[in-house]
């Protein structure tokens, strides 16, 4: 251990996903702890302002409000979670841009403490051998410096913290979690399973799992199906930073932490070869701090902890912190999206509606290029479905329905036919030249250079593109939909908002940013255990993951700092 | 209330400068309805609306447009969220609508009788049935056709205005705030309406 007085034992920069469960870890292995996030604080439950709002209380009815959407949201506007009962969680672009360029990529961000843990999508899936074996078998990027082995024991400690629900398939690609019991399908989904598994042998169809509790634990409640989850669950039903982590991290009395501190660099020691402090410009007056610790967690995302990297320069990193490879930005890294099919089943399951509103749909794993099933199949690597059935309602058929009068209003009140929709989320392969850089002409009024992305999904994810449209409506039809079609619409990079990959990891130094600890080669008290660290993409959601590695590499740090290597 | 402070405000509803005890208080109140104050509609328009929202959806074994609030709900759309442009081809619907009417009966689409006012409103159907919405960029979320005409936007806010008013939500629709549990199977003649949260 280096002989310096520290202000504190380590800093963890950022709070959402992976923050949350460094600060959680740390704290409870005994460090003080002080966790950093640029954005406003929001309290558990008492932030919640959109929490239960009903319709007839939404600012004009949820109609969008387009001048200030265009002027100050310009990208966060663009998704779906986004509204006026949650517009306070996230990112004002005006205020807080980067070098946009839509065409290429889009960044969304929360610009609150607790992240987007407070705005996911909450599907919750292990990855297999099939993702960490990816590179090497086909050679595209490099490999993983782990394997499945040593990243499932993690898998399971984060999820009997965060609680999993879904149901066991024992599928070797999608390995099944530590589950609270699975949500149910709905009547149509039921029957799109059975019709499914029957005219196919090599797909599945299972229950989304996701991070929401089935049953009550630790002070959490289980849900109750009210919806939507992205405005708060005062409940605590869903896992956030702020149900979960921070109350952990918080009862420790180890934590410290700071809203508001928006980071611009992270000092280096050349002589001691350690990452010495943190600079942090408060958001509000701009005042400048620099906190020192013996360990740094970089958890701010993809983009922002590689931004922070990118923008810690010295003599002995001239390109950023930790990047003597130079691959730091490389090998972004998103899910393609914008591609499925949709079908309509009339007279199916007529008599059966929906009760309760299910924060989860359904999901179709990976079945292409696994072990016998490469036949015919003209790309590499995968894709799954996400998905799921509902009755049109009477917003859809308002625009169908014509006339007005009182047949029109009765026409409204029963529910129309179940359609069932298919996404697909496919892997990207990592290229070199898909990545963000920092563009020093551009700074934003922290005079931090502002992100620019040159980014696009290539051959391989355009054909597996297509097969996922042209799939997904076979299934469809075989399943007897009246009206099925697929669709392909242009896909840009972070639309899944699954980016990855910018400080990957790797055994070789030369080609990698972190070794198989998320520890950084060049820099041992430095850890970056956000989405940044992905060595390949696979095509299950990540940040379970991303969870799983944050865990394991705060208790490998813990050791190393005791042993007084680091 | 201007629309730009109306922004403003809206931004203070849920932003984080105000205490969240603020928030709520605002969001309780009568914000919504400030739009019906800015005087958009004269009091001949301001029938006319109340007419032409209970055609839309009249009140039958449960209420109708006008109970739920629809006219002021459009008062506060065309007052204070329509463009300029989009205002323009709301109040020329009314002026065909009234021309309609005085070529077929000599009066005002306010004072005509039951079917004369019908027939103006089937005449406005008619000449939106043609009417294409250009194709849109996949990256925007679907931006409001700020050409669409009066028609579809008469019938898309007194639609959107009923059902997700407190009265249509809770009549005409089962309004379900807080469902306790999920059933993906739930027989629909138990409840006879669709649900909506």
């Amino acid at each position: 251990m280096q002989e310096t007085s520290t202000q504190f034992d380590a800093i963890v920069i950022g709070s959402g996903v992976t923050g949350g469960w460094a600060a959680k870890e740390l704290t409870e292995k005994g460090l003080k702890v002080l966790m950093l996030d640029r954005g406003r604080m929001v309290e558990h439950g008492k932030d919640y302002t959109g929490e239960h709002i009903p319709p007839w209380k939404i600012p004009f009815r949820g109609k969008r409000l387009r001048e200030l959407y265009k002027e100050e949201y310009s990208v966060q506007s663009s998704l779906y979670a986004f509204g006026e009962p949650n517009r306070h969680f996230f990112n004002n672009d005006k205020e807080n841009p980067y070098v946009e360029d839509k065409e290429q990529f889009l960044w969304y961000r929360a610009n609150v403490v607790g992240g987007k843990s407070l705005l996911w999508g909450r599907q919750s899936y292990r990855w297999s051998d099939l993702d960490f074996g990816a590179n090497k078998k086909d050679g595209h990027g490099i490999d993983w410096p782990i394997r499945y082995k040593d990243i499932a024991p993690w898998y399971s400690h984060v999820e009997r913290f965060v609680g999993i629900s879904g149901q066991k398939e024992n599928l070797p690609q999608l390995p099944d979690s530590e589950f609270q019991k699975p949500m149910e399908m709905s009547a149509m989904e039921k029957i799109f399973k059975g019709k499914l598994e029957e005219s196919y042998d090599d797909r599945i169809m299972t229950i989304g799992r996701v991070a929401v509790l089935t049953e009550p634990k630790e002070g959490r409640g289980a849900c109750h199906y009210c919806g939507p989850c992205e405005r708060g669950c005062s409940a605590g039903a869903y896992f956030s930073t702020q149900s979960s982590t921070l109350p952990a991290a918080r009862k420790t009395n180890n934590l410290t932490l700071k809203s508001d501190s928006v980071v611009a660099g992270i000092d280096y020691d050349p002589q001691t070869r350690r990452a010495t402090g943190v600079r942090v410009i408060d958001a509000n007056t701009m005042e400048k701090t620099t906190y020192t610790a013996k360990l740094i967690f970089l958890c701010g995302g993809t983009v922002g902890s590689t931004q922070v990297l990118l923008n810690s320069k010295s003599e002995a990193f001239p390109n950023g912190l930790a990047n003597s490879s130079g691959v730091l930005g490389h090998y972004l890294m998103d899910h393609t999206l914008g591609t499925g099919a949709f079908g309509v089943f009339p007279g199916v399951a007529d008599d059966k509606v929906i009760y309760g509103w299910r924060p989860n749909g359904v999901y179709i794993p990976r079945f292409r290029n696994l072990d016998g099933q490469q036949e015919g199949v003209d790309f590499l690597r995968g894709y799954g479905y996400q998905g799921g059935a509902m009755r049109m309602g009477w917003q859809a058929l308002a625009g169908q329905v014509p006339g007005f009068g009182a047949d029109f209003k009765h026409a409204l009140r029963k529910p129309g036919p179940w359609m069932i929709y298919l996404t697909g989320f496919g892997e990207c392969l990592p290229y070199r030249d898909n990545r963000m850089v920092l563009d020093t002409s551009k700074t934003d009024r922290f005079g931090i250079p502002q992100v620019r992305f040159e980014f696009s999904f290539r051959d391989n994810e355009q054909k597996m593109r297509k097969d996922i449209a042209a799939q997904g409506e076979e299934m469809l039809k075989k399943a007897g939909a009246m009206m099925a079609s697929s669709f392909v619409h242009e896909s840009v990079g972070g639309e899944a908002i699954h980016e990855m990959g910018t400080a990957r990891m790797g055994n070789d130094p030369t080609q990698s940013v972190l070794n198989g600890w998320n520890q950084a080669h060049d820099v041992p008290n430095l850890f970056v255990t956000d989405g940044s660290s992905m060595t390949s993409a696979s095509c299950v959601n990540p940040s379970l993951t991303y969870m799983a590695l944050t865990a394991r590499a705060a208790d490998y740090a813990v050791t190393q700092l005791r042993e007084g290597v680091i | 209330m201007q629309r730009r402070e109306l922004l403003k405000l809206s931004m203070t509803l849920l932003g984080a400068t105000a205490g969240a005890s603020v928030s709520r208080a605002l969001l309780a109140g009568e914000v919504l309805h400030a739009g019906s104050a800015t005087g958009v509609f004269n009091p001949v328009q301001r029938k006319a609306v109340e007419l032409l929202s209970e055609m839309i959806i009249p009140t039958t074994d449960t209420p109708g447009a006008i109970t739920a609030g629809v006219p002021d709900f459009i008062a506060s759309i065309v007052g204070d969220w329509y463009k300029p442009n989009e205002r323009e081809i709301f109040m020329q619907g009314l002026v065909a609508l009234d021309e309609y009417c005085a070529g077929n009966g000599g009066r005002p689409f306010v004072e005509s009788d039951e079917a004369t006012r019908i027939a103006a409103l089937q005449a406005q159907e008619a000449a939106a049935a043609g009417y294409k919405a250009p194709q849109q960029a996949r990256l925007k979320m679907p931006d409001e056709d700020e050409n669409a005409p009066f028609f579809k936007r008469l019938k898309e806010l007194v639609v959107l205005g009923y059902y997700t008013s407190e009265v249509g939500a809770t009549q005409e629709l089962a309004y379900l705030p807080m469902p306790g549990y999920y059933n993906g199977s739930y027989d629909f003649d138990e409840i006879g309406r669709e649900f909506t949260h």
